[in-house]
């Protein structure tokens, strides 16, 4: 009897064989070769986009702080924002503002209010009998007749008198005087960290983004001060290198992938208060 | 027997695999994605809208507290206008409204309140309401309420709630700071994920003389020999300083950087509501110019020392005739005013229907020290009210005795050359008295020192299409004369020709100055306690808790 079991046991033969796995190799080669590709393309992306988001929450965080500031400094090598901005909170209340008419107009802080204050020309004592002066005011602001714009406490003698850190431009008795705490809010740049310090709380705000543009300008025309900031980033996207450039010149590649990450924003101080006119005429 | 294996099913093995690979990542992508995206646009978005929003409320709470001006019902104003009186009602006048949700798709809403900030928080004492406004902006935060978030920041978490406080299920703020003072925390369920900015505005009257010059139409500068500057009649001249005009605080100081009261001489603003500014042949200017809509430049104004603004805008109420008033008997030539006129709340009231006479003047009134029987001035309040013209034919004069404060509303025009203008009042007010505020029965010395402050003249705006002229120099001719007056006349054409010194300042429809005149603002106009014009935000914090 001949058996009905039939086996199919033709396999392949060599050169099936190799040309499959050459095949399967060039297939598997390429396929590894696009998810390695899109792995990396997308973690370029998601770094990309992360990076973004931090770039508004910066210009975001300046934006509010600089609106509420009524000093805003830029340093010169545009790595750091001084902001100085009044002390609308305190021991957890909103304070009541003490509104005091300057022959410069009326301007609003949130202190105290001393009257009975006596300063004398080109000296920098001020003396209240009702100051109640406390080591606490060393470092707020100071207005009044006859003080200079953006004098602080410098320090407090007793509970009468205190120095300031300018002269008195003026000798009067009845000097009415705001005593203002502030807030002073400072953004640098640290590695490739941008860092928020408000009083000496440090908040690291930014984690990948490692250049800070700013530039506070004073623009005559339109009458009002604003704060330009400008953020990049170095993107991680893989891009030819250069050809060799001088040394001490920046890798102009890498400063097109800087660039083409930057945010720009404008933000306008609505406290400014404009400074006692510099001796140089303007015209 | 045939035997077949068919060893298939690995391959919906295989399929289900890779579905569930591809999945996987499409989920992984998903995720990634819903979360930038929701931070990047829905969040932000929110985060701005909701200032947008508490701003929309300031800006509510602020055209409010601008219908104050000129009428004192306030309170009807605010409740007329669907305000309402918080209960308990605080002790300060305060009223709170909610702005209709507005926005795209209504997602954006406000609650404002307004009060009035406490008399003595303001220095020195004012008649006017210097208002707070604290406005809550809110705006929907669209998506789950689920977040994907970090509030922490390092180069393996993302920060993301680290500036932006979002209120998923309840809101933070209420729940933490209560009121805002700590008063009744609470928790409170949001009905949808929501995000609320908080800012606090204050409104400071604008006075009616805060600049030299402001001009509703037109400017045209007087002569290169002349200037316009400040000074502030609080101050005393320095030692050398000249010249100083007689019972007159002001110098010439504003080309000399290094004088104590150089910043003072640098104010001599002027301000055109209109295009039209014309410094005819470049007087300099010591202060800032503004125009709305005009083309000055420093290149072409080479005298304008201060800053330039060609968009600005700002309102001069019209003057009208007062009324309800109860005047004292008879028009005399010479006012000698009753006791009750010590008080600036209780002036004498005059009326002149028709011109004023040529020849008139105010006396003040005195007080002699019981023990030193020395006899001085005390601060005197007229006011009066021409319905014709001052001046005119003849060689009128208007004079004040030092210590009077005259109030002068006219209906006409004004024709008195600048040196039959008399105000004997003295810069920085020596000698003379005024009732102690703290005690009616005592004297203390006067605090007005402003002599400009002494003299005001209020033109009554004139009817549609006729015209009102104010002429310090009819009939022409020059003269040395000084004039220490303010004029608020925003329907009158004012001239001021020859060479006169006008000390104070002008609010006026058009100006024209020529020759030699020279005009001096004094700052310490801005001490002259009136109605408000207008009110500005001087202050602008955001709660950021």
């Amino acid at each position: 009897m001949k058996s009905g079991l039939q086996t199919n046991n033709s396999g392949f033969t060599l050169g099936e064989l190799l040309i499959a796995v050459g095949i399967g190799s060039i297939m598997m080669g390429a396929l590894m070769t696009s998810a390695v590709g899109l792995r990396k393309s997308f973690s370029a992306v998601d770094d990309f986009f992360s990076t973004h988001v931090q770039q508004i929450r910066i210009i975001d965080y300046l934006g509010r702080d600089v609106k509420r500031s009524t000093v805003v400094t830029t340093s010169t090598d545009k790595q750091t924002v001084n902001c100085t901005m009044p002390n609308f909170i305190q021991g957890g209340i909103r304070k009541t503002p003490i509104v005091l008419v300057t022959s410069n107009g009326p301007r609003v802080d949130y202190g105290r209010l001393i009257e009975d204050g006596v300063i004398t020309a080109g000296s920098a004592t001020l003396t209240s009998a009702t100051g109640n002066f406390t080591a606490a005011d060393v470092g707020s602001l100071i207005a009044g007749a006859g003080i200079k714009d953006g004098v602080t406490v410098a320090a407090c003698t007793s509970s009468t008198t205190i120095t300031m850190s300018d002269t008195a431009t003026a000798t009067a008795t009845n000097v009415s005087a705001t005593i203002s705490p502030t807030t002073s809010v400072v953004y640098s740049v640290s590695n490739q960290s941008i860092v928020r310090t408000e009083n000496g709380t440090v908040t690291t705000i930014a984690s990948a983004t490692d250049q800070l543009v700013p530039n506070t300008l004073n623009v005559a025309l339109a009458n009002t001060e604003y704060a330009d900031t400008n953020v990049t980033f170095l993107p991680t996207f893989t891009f030819p290198r250069a050809s060799p450039s001088p040394s001490g010149t920046p890798d102009p590649v890498t400063q097109m992938k800087r660039d083409g990450t930057a945010i720009f924003a404008r933000s306008y101080l609505r406290n400014q208060r404009r400074p006692t006119p510099t001796p140089a005429p303007t015209p | 027997m045939n035997i077949q294996k068919l060893e298939r099913g690995s391959v919906l093995l295989c399929a289900l695999l890779t579905i569930l690979v591809i999945s996987l990542v499409g989920a992984n992508v998903l995720v990634n994605s819903t979360t930038r995206y929701n931070v990047t646009s829905k969040q932000v978005k929110g985060w701005k809208e909701a200032l947008i929003a508490a701003e929309a409320g300031g800006d509510t709470g602020y055209a409010e507290c601008r219908k104050t001006i000129g009428d004192p019902n306030v309170s009807t104003i605010f409740t007329n206008d669907g305000w309402a009186v918080p209960s308990p009602a605080p002790a300060n006048l305060t009223w709170t409204k909610s702005v209709p949700a507005f926005g795209q798709d209504a997602t954006l809403s406000a609650t404002v309140t307004v009060d009035v900030l406490p008399a003595n928080n303001i220095n020195p004492p004012s008649t006017n309401n210097y208002y707070r406004i604290r406005a809550t902006g809110t705006a929907k935060v669209m998506g789950l309420r689920r977040t994907g978030m970090d509030d922490r920041m390092s180069l393996t978490t993302r920060g993301d709630s680290l500036l932006r406080k979002i209120d998923f299920s309840y809101d933070h703020f209420k729940a933490t700071y209560g009121d805002g003072d700590g008063n009744s925390p609470q928790v409170s369920p949001v009905p949808y994920p929501q995000i609320s900015r908080r800012i606090e505005l204050i409104a400071t009257p604008v006075d009616p003389f805060e600049g030299a010059l402001k001009c509703v139409s037109s400017f045209s500068g007087p002569g290169p020999a002349s200037v316009i500057d400040s000074y502030d009649s609080h101050n005393t001249p320095p030692p050398g300083a000249s010249p100083v005009p007689a019972n007159s605080n002001y110098y010439f100081a504003a080309n000399n950087p290094n004088d104590p009261h150089y910043a003072d001489s640098r104010n001599g603003n002027v301000a055109v509501n209109a295009p039209n500014f014309a410094d005819l042949q470049s007087a300099p200017i010591y202060g800032n110019v503004g125009t709305n809509g005009g083309n000055v430049t420093h290149s072409a104004y080479p005298a304008i020392y201060g800053t330039i603004d060609n968009s600005i805008s700002f309102t001069v109420p019209p003057i009208t005739q007062p009324t309800g008033i109860t005047y004292q008997a008879g028009s005399p030539n010479t006012i000698t005013p009753s006791a009750t006129a010590k008080s600036a709340a209780t002036p004498d009231w005059y009326l002149y229907s028709g011109d004023l006479p040529n020849n008139f003047g105010i006396n003040a009134l005195s007080y002699t020290d019981p023990v030193t029987h020395v006899t001085k001035p005390v601060e005197t309040y007229v006011n009066v009210v021409v319905t014709g013209n001052i001046g005119g034919n003849g060689n009128p004069s208007v004079t004040i005795a030092n210590g009077v404060t005259a109030k002068i509303y006219f209906a006409g025009n004004y024709s008195v050359k600048a040196s039959n203008t008399n105000n004997n009042n003295v810069d920085g007010a020596p000698g003379v008295l005024m009732v102690d505020p703290n005690n009616a029965a005592n004297y203390v010395q006067s605090d007005n020192t402003s002599r400009a402050s002494h003299m005001q003249f209020y033109g009554i705006n004139p009817p549609a299409g006729q015209t009102q002229t104010i002429d310090t120099n009819p009939g022409g001719g020059a003269s040395n004369a000084k004039l220490w007056a303010v004029f608020y006349a925003p329907g009158a054409d004012f001239t001021m020709n020859g060479n006169p010194d006008l000390f104070g300042a002008v609010v006026c429809r058009t100006f024209y100055g020529n020759g030699n005149t020279g005009f001096h603002y004094d700052k310490a106009l801005k001490w002259l306690s009136g109605p408000p014009v207008d009110y500005r935000i001087a202050s602008y914090v955001e709660d950021i808790r």
